[in-house]
């Protein structure tokens, strides 16, 4: 027997990954008997792993930020600017092309110009809320506001752009030794985050400055840079999320992801994350986050309406919440 | 025509000095504010935007605001924040409606008086919970009303489902419901009148009740104002019921005054209140702001949404000027805070 307590030892040793780890057993083994097995189909599984990568890598920045003790509700209005400012400039459409002269750019270009315009409004609440202290809510509200309201000209008054060139298609749909491509992304900037997060000053300082802003002004942490930079990664993480989301449909439009500031948030705080910084843990993110998906998948698969989603789900995020409080308390 | 004044004329340094007072104080500049936009878009619509018609429909639109933004006001100067304003206002509608109306499928139909009094129970009820939430758990506001906005629009959607099961537009409600958003009393439009008494009621508790300097203490600096005494766990609880019954108000004018409920009865109740509230001066760390200046915010903001309706704007753009104005806001907010502290 103390063999075997040994060798879970690791596992046992953090308490809250365990819970999470029985709760997502529990969920998926409760799902796959409500949805009488079609869960576990081939073609819902693929469903399930894609839109969990999307809101997975947009969820790991959201973390970083929150746990810093700010928040990004701009994610959701980033995500489709970021894609739709891309697939206007890449597509062979000429009437919606947006690219000088109406030629469409080539593919890295195009990612690289989707990667900037996420890094780039991550970059504006970054410096809003470090260097003109304004409090992150707003910012990333109006942000939020904003994007929906540029993607709108974007897309040229709220049309689908479609005509992207194919080989763009591999980031979405592409499968590299039996394994989706959009899942190796996600697991890459799982680990990139942890290492980060565990391994480095940067990482320290995030959680010193969500803990406690002035003790770690004290300890002669730079906070401004701090702040900045969580958004900037968050920023990152929602480019990189936008790739995936334009490449899995190949057409980029204004309504091309709903709720995504809510499901990230959501995934955030089920994982354990607390709202008020310092706490957290990256792997109880990716937990959440699966928590998360497969609720709103098994809802869907058994034809709830969504308002009634709705209700579950905003009532999934306060039992999360209410749990982390009294769990915290003692 | 000579004689002097009895009380003592101001020598030229005083006036100066008042005057820069005025010009310095931030309604003045909410004041200017507002005069500039209505001329601009005065302008910008040949003149169809200034027509006295016009005018008063900006504030009847702000009505439905301005109820919201003063519950909003009492959260935000205790340093919270009330995202689910606009769940509660439909939620409130759609489940009166759902009671009162006569169409068959639905709960209803019961009195008028009772629906009523249902419906402000209902949006006090469900700020309670945010209230007891937030100040006794300590969770963030933010997550809390978050989740509340979204499980209050879904009950409201549930209730105007009723035995079809697919959202509908609840109507066939009684006429009387009408005298609130329809009607005027001497010439002034009923929602006129509730716009001006919510502010006026809001003012007179916040400056002229115990409980007013409680919610300013509480906000101001919570550890000072527990120390001093005050259950600043009961205030934090009491501003979100304000707020939640505000909201429900908020619901019932809007449903008069279209007579009809459904979930897309108000559009962004949460952001435009906010943005009332913080466009007006009040500080989102709390602790600093007045009902006048919420007073200003909700009619800048009243003017910028009919304006931009009048001039054609489409919806996105729309959201592009209200976020860049709720951004400036928060930016001068800002820059006022880091000034003061400084200097």
């Amino acid at each position: 027997m103390p063999g075997i307590k040994k060798k879970l030892s690791p596992l046992l040793v953090n308490r809250e990954l365990l819970i999470l780890v029985i709760v997502l057993v529990v969920l998926i083994v409760v799902a796959g008997i409500l949805t009488e097995g079609l869960l576990f189909s081939g073609n819902n599984i693929r469903n399930l792993l894609l839109r969990t990568c999307i809101v997975g890598i947009v969820a790991v920045g959201q973390a970083i930020v929150m746990l810093s003790s700010g928040i990004d509700l701009s994610v959701g209005g980033n995500l489709v600017l970021a894609s739709c400012v891309g697939a206007a400039l890449m597509t062979t459409d000429p009437r919606l092309n947006l690219a000088p002269g109406g030629n469409p750019l080539p593919v890295a270009v195009g990612i690289i110009i989707i990667l900037l315009v996420a890094i780039g409004i991550g970059t504006a609440n970054g410096f809003s809320v470090s260097r003109l202290r304004m409090p992150p809510l707003i910012v990333t509200l109006a942000m939020w506001q904003m994007a929906f309201g540029a993607a709108y000209q974007a897309t040229n008054l709220g049309q689908l752009i479609a005509n992207i060139p194919e080989p763009f298609a591999i980031f979405g749909q592409g499968i590299v030794g039996g394994i989706p491509v959009p899942v190796i992304i996600f697991i890459l900037v799982v680990v990139v985050a942890y290492f980060v997060l565990n391994y480095t000053s940067f990482g320290r300082a995030v959680y010193a400055v969500g803990g406690s802003e002035i003790n770690a002004w004290f300890s002669g942490i730079n906070i401004k840079r701090v702040r900045t930079l969580v958004y900037i990664l968050s920023g990152v993480c929602v480019g990189i999320a936008s790739i995936i989301a334009l490449s899995r449909t190949l057409c980029g439009s204004i309504r091309m992801v709903v709720g995504l500031e809510m499901d990230s948030i959501a995934a955030v705080v089920i994982g354990g994350v607390s709202l008020f910084g310092g706490k957290g843990n990256i792997l109880g993110v990716v937990l959440g986050v699966f928590i998360l998906c497969v609720i709103n998948n098994t809802m869907t698969l058994m034809e709830i309406m969504p308002f009634h989603q709705d209700i579950i789900r905003g009532g999934v995020i306060l039992a999360a919440v209410a749990a982390n409080s009294l769990a915290s308390k003692k | 025509m000579t004689e002097t004044p009895s009380y003592q004329k101001p020598s030229g340094s005083n006036i100066k000095e008042y005057a820069s007072r005025v010009v310095r104080h931030e309604n003045f500049v909410l004041g200017v504010i507002l005069g500039v936009l209505v001329a601009v878009f005065g302008v910008t619509t040949r003149g169809l935007f200034v027509r006295p018609a016009n005018l008063v429909n900006v504030l009847i639109q702000s009505s439905t605001r301005s109820l919201a933004a003063v519950g909003q006001a009492f959260v935000i100067l205790t340093a919270g924040i009330d995202l689910s304003v606009g769940g509660i206002a439909i939620l409130a509608a759609c489940m009166g409606g759902a009671l009162m109306t006569a169409t068959p499928g639905y709960l209803g139909p019961i009195s008028v008086g009772t629906g009523v009094l249902i419906m402000l129970l209902v949006g006090a009820g469900v700020g309670a919970i945010n209230g007891v939430v937030v100040s006794r758990l300590r969770v963030s506001p933010l997550i809390v009303t978050l989740a509340m906005w979204q499980i209050a629009l879904g009950l409201g959607s549930h209730f105007t489902a009723g035995a079809t099961g697919k959202p509908a537009v609840i109507i066939e409600l009684p006429r009387v419901l009408a005298i609130l958003g329809q009607e005027s009393i001497g010439g002034v439009p009923t929602p006129v009148i509730a716009f001006i008494a919510v502010i006026v009621l809001g003012y007179f508790v916040l400056n002229h009740t115990t409980f007013g300097k409680l919610v300013y203490a509480t906000g101001g600096n919570e550890v000072a104002a527990y120390l001093s005494g005050i259950r600043t766990r009961d205030v934090k609880f009491w501003v979100y019921v304000i707020s939640g019954f505000c909201a429900a108000i908020a619901g019932l004018l809007q449903m008069s005054r279209v007579l009809a409920a459904s979930d897309k009865l108000i559009g962004t109740l949460e952001l435009d209140s906010i943005a009332a509230v913080v466009v007006g001066g009040v500080s989102l760390f709390g602790g600093r702001g007045s009902l006048i200046g919420v007073l200003f915010g909700v009619l800048i903001i009243g003017v910028i949404n009919n304006g931009m309706n009048i001039v054609g704007l489409n919806v996105w753009t729309q959201n592009l000027v209200k976020g860049g104005t709720i951004f400036a806001a928060v930016a001068v907010d800002a820059w006022r805070r880091r000034t003061r502290s400084e200097g």
